[in-house]
C-alpha cells in the first residue's frame, strides 16, 4: 500500500492552506504534513483549522524540533489536536536546522539524544498521560496530562545522516526522509534496515516516507521553472557529498549560491539545470512523476509526500497529480 | 442589472469556468491577508461545503475576488469571453 501526503509551508494566510488541505482531503490525499518554522504561521494552529475543516485525511506535523518547545507541550499540542480529529495526528520530530536555532540564539546540543529523548517523552505522554525521564537532554521529574489521550499518535522521525536514520527505524513509528532521487533513497534505506534491525524490528512495520520537492504540470518547461525556485534553496544548502553523488557542477553551485546571497533571485533560478532539478525533486509532466515514484516505491517507501512547490499553480497541480499519478498506485 | 441575476443566467459549466477564473486569482493573490477573517471562514466553509460555485457562491467569490484584485479581475473575467460579467462587477 502507498500513500500520498502533501506538505505545506504555512507561509500564507491560514484559509489558503486550509484551502489546499480540503482540496487534498477531497482529491484522495493520505495525508497533509504541516512544517514548523517560527517565522512562518504556527504549525498547531495551522493544523487545528485544517482539523476543523476535513474528516480523514492525516494531519501531520512536518516536523518539529525537542530544541524550541520543551516536548511535553509538543505532546501536549499534538494530542490536542487529536482531540479534534481522533487518530489522524501523526506527530514529526527532527533535529531541526541548525541555521534557524542559531539565529534564535539556540545550541543544536546532542541532536540524536535530544530527538531520542523527544520520542521516549512524547510516546509516554501518548500512551500513559504521563512521565518521568532523566536523559542527557531532557529531565522530566514528573508531568502529567489531565486528560486521556484518544486512541494513538503516531511518531515519525525526521533524519538524513547515517545515525538518525538507524534511530529513527528503531524508535519510530515512522521515517521521514528528505530525498527525492532514488540514489539518495536507496543510501538512506541501508541504514534505516540496519537500524531496524538492530531493534528487531521488521522493515514492513515502518512507514518510510520520502519528502520529495515536487512539481507536476502538462508543460514540462512549466514544471520545470516552478521546481528551479525551490531546488536552487535545496542545491545551495546541500553537502559536497551528496552534491558530488549526483554529479552536479560545483562550480554552478557556487555561482546560485552567491546569486542567492546576493538576493539576485532570478539569476540564481536560471542557473539551476536539469541535473540538479533531477537530483533533487520530482518535476515534470505526470509521466515523468510517475517514473520517478516508481523507483521511491521499488527501494521500499511507502509514502510519497509531495512538497514545495507541487506546481506553478498549486490548485491545480493538486488536481493534476490526484487524476494522472496516483491512480498508478492506488 | 444585479450581479446575482447575471450568474443565475450562466450554465452548470459557464459557472465552474468562472468560478476557477476567479479562485486562482484569489489563491495568486498576495493580499491574501488582507482577506478579513469572517469573508476567510465563509469562502473555507462554502469550499468544505462543495458550494463555492452556485450561485451564492459565486457572487461571493467575485467579490472577495474583486476587493482583493478588482483590476486583474476584471480583466481577466473579460479576456475569457464574461465581458458582461466584468462590466457588472465593476459597475456594482
Amino acid at each position: 500500500m502507498v500513500y500520498f501526503g502533501v506538505e505545506f509551508v504555512p507561509y500564507e494566510p491560514f484559509w489558503k492552506t486550509t484551502f489546499y488541505a480540503i482540496q487534498a482531503e477531497k482529491r484522495g490525499f493520505d495525508y497533509i504534513w504541516i512544517t514548523d518554522h517560527y517565522n512562518n504561521r504556527n504549525v498547531y494552529v495551522t493544523l487545528t483549522s485544517v482539523a476543523l475543516h476535513t474528516s480523514k485525511i492525516k494531519l501531520g506535523i512536518g516536523v518539529t524540533n525537542p530544541y524550541l518547545v520543551n516536548p511535553v507541550l509538543t505532546a501536549q499540542a499534538a494530542a490536542s489536536i487529536n482531540e479534534i480529529a481522533p487518530n489522524r495526528v501523526v506527530l514529526g520530530i527532527g533535529p531541526g536546522d541548525k541555521t534557524t536555532l542559531a539565529s534564535l540564539g539556540v545550541e543544536m546540543t546532542l541532536p540524536v539524544a535530544a530527538v531520542k529523548e523527544c520520542v521516549l517523552i512524547a510516546r509516554s505522554l501518548f500512551q500513559k498521560g504521563k512521565v518521568k525521564f532523566e536523559g542527557k537532554v531532557f529531565k522530566i521529574p514528573k508531568a502529567k496530562f489531565n486528560f486521556k489521550v484518544i486512541g494513538e499518535i503516531p511518531i515519525f522521525i525526521g533524519a538524513q545522516g547515517p545515525q538518525m536514520l538507524r534511530l529513527a527505524a528503531k524508535y519510530g513509528d515512522g521515517v521521514l526522509i528528505n530525498a527525492s532521487h532514488p540514489k539518495d533513497v536507496e543510501e538512506a534505506m541501508k541504514h534505516i534496515a540496519k537500524g531496524a534491525k538492530r531493534a528487531g524490528k521488521p522493515l514492513e512495520e515502518l512507514e518510510i516516507a520520502a519528502y520529495t520537492s515536487l512539481s507536476v504540470d502538462e508543460d514540462y518547461e512549466k514544471a520545470f521553472g516552478a521546481a528551479a525556485r525551490v531546488v536552487a534553496f535545496i542545491v545551495a544548502g546541500s553537502p559536497d557529498f551528496i552534491l558530488e553523488r549526483h554529479g552536479i557542477n560545483i562550480g554552478k553551485v557556487n555561482e546560485i549560491k552567491k546569486a542567492l546571497g546576493e538576493a539576485r533571485w532570478k539569476d540564481a533560478f536560471s542557473i539551476v539545470d536539469k541535473k540538479m532539478i533531477d537530483a533533487f525533486s520530482i518535476t515534470g509532466t505526470p509521466d515523468i512523476c510517475i517514473k520517478k515514484i516508481e523507483e521511491l516505491i521499488k527501494l521500499g517507501v511507502t509514502q510519497v509526500v509531495a512538497g514545495s512547490p507541487i506546481g506553478p499553480n498549486v490548485r491545480k497541480s493538486i488536481d493534476l497529480f490526484s487524476k494522472k499519478v496516483m491512480p498508478n498506485f492506488k | 442589472m444585479a450581479i446575482k441575476e447575471v450568474v443565475s443566467n450562466f450554465s452548470l459549466e459557464q459557472k465552474e469556468k468562472i468560478g476557477t477564473i476567479v479562485i486562482d486569482i484569489i489563491l495568486k493573490s498576495k493580499k491574501g491577508a488582507e482577506l478579513c477573517s469572517s469573508d476567510a471562514r465563509k469562502l473555507i466553509r462554502l469550499w468544505q461545503e462543495d458550494l463555492l460555485f452556485t450561485d451564492d457562491g459565486l457572487v461571493f467569490l467575485l467579490g472577495v475576488a474583486k476587493k482583493l484584485e478588482p483590476e486583474k479581475t476584471i480583466e481577466k473575467l473579460s479576456s475569457k469571453g464574461f465581458s458582461e460579467l466584468a462590466k457588472v462587477l465593476e459597475e456594482g
